[in-house]
């Protein structure tokens, strides 16, 4: 026993109590640790190992003189592996996982709670702390089920509890989503109050093949988006050999890697450096946190996210049949919206949507596969004359129906849309007419990354485009070209290489030798 | 405790061993020396059989497994007050782990082994400190919810420890293991700098600081030693 000791200290110290290992920890470790056994050594390993030697060698050879702990050879750092490697694996991620399910929760401070016991004597509002639960269901078919727990104070001052839950049913193409809110001290309800429904309609819509459901119109998951599809572009901008850390995280395996971009400074004068340190599952490929540095240049750019933890990660849990829907047998009320969006064959839709082309890629990255091909009014609900986009809302309970049938979808206004899929990952072709909104051609004007190419093959050879990869602007990567008819926006988990090949592939489906009527597309 | 390597052994024998082996430790069997604060680390040393620790630096997991079993509570100990998080602890210790084993064949012995995978685990630490923007989460109640409370009045040792685990997350990193290393562990200054990398006067201010903190933190509600 050390006479340097305070007992009274160390006694009181041990009274602090000391969280158990949880079940699994050491037969995880276990799987690791065979992994890592000389016998299972690897060529990337051995590569590491060079590299470690060679930073270790140079390391001893300038403080050889004053360190003598025998604990050196254990303490160069976290385990490493480079740049490339990680892009390799992430390109085959998803490995065997179909199903994950990610959990965000975070302690927030509440301020600006009106009259409510929170508010301190002098008339200021003291902070409440509260909690923010998210939980996203993702499928590799595309299926996907949100839902969020918050608290908020309504427009009457009052502290109030909201339930979201969206779902996507990928094979039906079905959007649904319901909500309730209610004081905070009147229920304890769980995260998804099936029932009652209260008066709100479960809502029902057919989505069109972009991103699943407007559940990426949150501003965490809009972020966490556009990061996830910018973490390969943004490792294949940096050197190959640039050093990447082999971490756990929530006990898996993990990388983490600090990826850099340069954003155009405020005000427009000059650029600022800024860092996103990610860390990305290694089994699946999932962004499962990301910080942003410096903190100044993103308080310029508001609206993301300067950090993203997941806070549990399962792959393949068990779900009950139907997870990627919400039953409607106890609604009061259920809103069908049908966009006119209609899904076939790049023939099918092509023989609906002209003059508006179908767009093939012949070049996609390794894994990816054509998962939908659709057509849609890009107006959407905007009712005008000449539109057939339904509107019905059926009342269960209250037998009424109101249907709003519009006739004579103008061809003009066609947008054809493929998907490709592989793993979690996805990204999109859209076709619009020219003149038409809704694109992003001018998102990427602020990227200090955007590159004007001209392509060199396929259908849209000779053509100009955009590319620009930033996860601050729209989906992340991103590139933008024209042809004589149509605008065309490739944006989703891509390099900018895979970018240029895409574009540099496409075949045209549809009449092309069909004169466009007068005036299409000004 | 059963030595585990044996090279014509069964797969199926060494999995049901091992298995009896996690089973024994959780249940706490296999960690003698838990006690109240008053036992060193140093005691545990020899308990170790050296054949493990061949086999272990052999490159064999499950023996390397077994080491860290050995040494797990007070690892854990160290890791869970640097970091204050039981899902951030596993992540370290599972680092540290992997970092360990792959250094294992280059340990020459000169230090302790507890000494070295103590220092391994800081440093290991440091690192998951150093990617965190903010400092040390306290080790809230939440944190240790499923832990079993020891006291005799539960209530008077919940706000003891509570008051004593937020003075604690008020040190800096380098000051709390200082005091963790020398008071809870029983380490002497030598030791607790080949942990933290500094020399032992340093260790000896670090500890004399954290010691007049936590007390002056605690003031006159509680003083130090009087917990139940």
């Amino acid at each position: 026993m050390s006479a340097e000791r305070d007992l009274k200290m160390g006694r009181a110290l041990a009274s602090i109590p000391l969280p158990e290992l949880s079940e699994g920890f050491y037969s995880r470790l276990g799987e690791r640790l065979e992994q890592a056994s000389p016998a299972a050594a690897r060529p990337a390993r051995r590569r590491a190992r060079v590299l470690r030697i060679g930073i270790a060698a140079a390391a001893v050879a300038a403080v050889a003189a004053v360190v003598a702990f025998a604990v050196l050879p254990a303490l160069r750092g976290p385990e490493t592996a480079t740049a490339a490697e990680m892009l390799a694996s992430m390109n085959a991620a998803a490995g065997n996982a179909q199903v994950v399910r990610i959990t965000i929760t975070e302690q927030r401070a509440l301020h600006h709670i009106g009259a409510t016991p929170s508010a301190s004597p002098g008339g200021t509002a003291r902070p409440r702390p509260v909690t923010v639960d998210e939980q996203l269901t993702l499928s590799t078919a595309g299926d996907l089920r949100y839902t969020s727990v918050r608290e908020l104070v309504d427009a009457s001052q009052t502290l109030v509890r909201t339930h979201g839950l969206e779902t996507y049913d990928a094979r039906a193409h079905e959007a649904m989503s319901h909500g309730t809110t209610e004081p905070v001290d009147a229920s304890d309800a769980g995260p998804e109050p099936l029932s009652p429904y209260g008066h709100q309609p479960v809502m029902v819509s057919i989505e069109r093949p972009s991103w699943g459901t407007r559940v990426y119109s949150t501003y965490l998951l809009a972020n966490f988006r556009a990061l996830s599809n910018s973490l390969r572009a943004l490792l294949a901008e940096e050197d190959p050999s640039t050093p990447v850390e082999l971490v756990t995280y929530l006990g898996r395996p993990a990388w983490r890697a600090e990826l850099q971009e340069t954003l155009p400074a405020a005000g427009g004068a000059g650029a600022v450096r800024v860092t996103w340190t990610v860390t990305v599952d290694k089994e699946t490929g999932l962004l499962v946190a990301s910080e942003l540095e410096p903190v100044s240049s993103h308080d310029r750019l508001p609206g993301i996210a300067r950090s993203f933890r997941v806070t549990r990660l399962e792959v393949d849990p068990d779900l009950p049949a139907g997870w990627q829907r919400i039953d409607t047998a106890g609604a009061d009320m259920v809103g069908i919206f049908d966009l006119g969006t209609r899904f076939g064959t790049p023939e099918t839709v092509a023989a609906r949507a002209w003059p508006t082309l179908v767009l093939v890629p012949q070049e996609v990255p390794t894994g990816y596969r054509l998962a939908d091909v659709a057509t849609r009014d890009y107006r959407g609900m905007k009712r005008s004359p000449g539109d057939q986009t339904k509107y019905v809302v059926l009342q269960r309970r209250h037998p009424q129906k109101e249907v709003s049938v519009r006739t004579g979808i103008d061809a003009s206004t066609q947008r054809v849309q493929l998907r490709y899929r592989r793993g979690f990952s996805a990204f999109v072709v859209s076709i619009r007419p020219l003149g038409t909104g809704g694109g992003q051609e001018g998102g990427g004007a602020g990227a200090l990354g955007t590159q004007d190419v001209v392509l060199t093959g396929g259908y849209l050879k000779d053509a100009r485009a955009r590319v620009w990869i930033s996860p601050y602007f729209g989906e992340g990567p991103t590139l933008v070209t024209s042809s004589d008819r149509s605008k065309i926006t490739i944006t989703g988990d891509l390099t900018r290489q895979e970018l240029l090949d895409i574009a540099d592939s496409f075949t045209a489906v549809g009449d092309t030798d069909k004169p466009l009527p007068e005036g299409y597309g000004q | 405790m059963a030595v585990l390597c044996g090279a014509a052994r069964r797969p199926d024998c060494e999995r049901m061993a091992h298995e009896a082996r996690l089973t024994l430790w959780r249940s706490g069997a296999s960690c003698s020396n838990v006690d109240q604060g008053e036992s060193s680390v140093v005691e545990q040393e020899a308990e170790l059989h050296p054949a493990v620790l061949a086999a272990a630096r052999r490159g064999d997991p499950q023996a390397f497994t077994e080491v860290l079993m050995h040494h797990d509570r007070q690892l854990r100990l160290l890791a869970f007050r640097l970091l204050g998080d039981r899902q951030q602890m596993e992540d370290a210790l599972q680092d540290a782990a992997i970092r360990a084993f792959r250094a294992l064949p280059r340990f020459d012995g000169r230090s302790a082994l507890g000494t070295w995978l103590h220092r391994i685990v800081y440093t290991t630490c440091v690192d998951h400190l150093r990617r965190r923007s903010a400092q040390a989460v306290p080790a809230s109640p939440a944190a240790v919810q499923d832990m079993p409370d020891p006291a005799s009045d539960p209530l008077d040792r919940l706000i003891a420890w509570e008051s004593l685990a937020a003075a604690l997350d008020q040190l800096p990193p380098d000051q709390r293991a200082a005091l963790l290393l020398i008071d809870q562990e029983g380490y002497d200054y030598q030791t607790a700098g080949e942990i933290i990398g500094v020399p032992a006067g340093t260790v000896s201010s670090r500890v004399s600081n954290a010691r007049a903190t936590v007390r002056r933190l605690l003031g006159n509600s509680q003083r130090v030693g009087d917990a139940p």
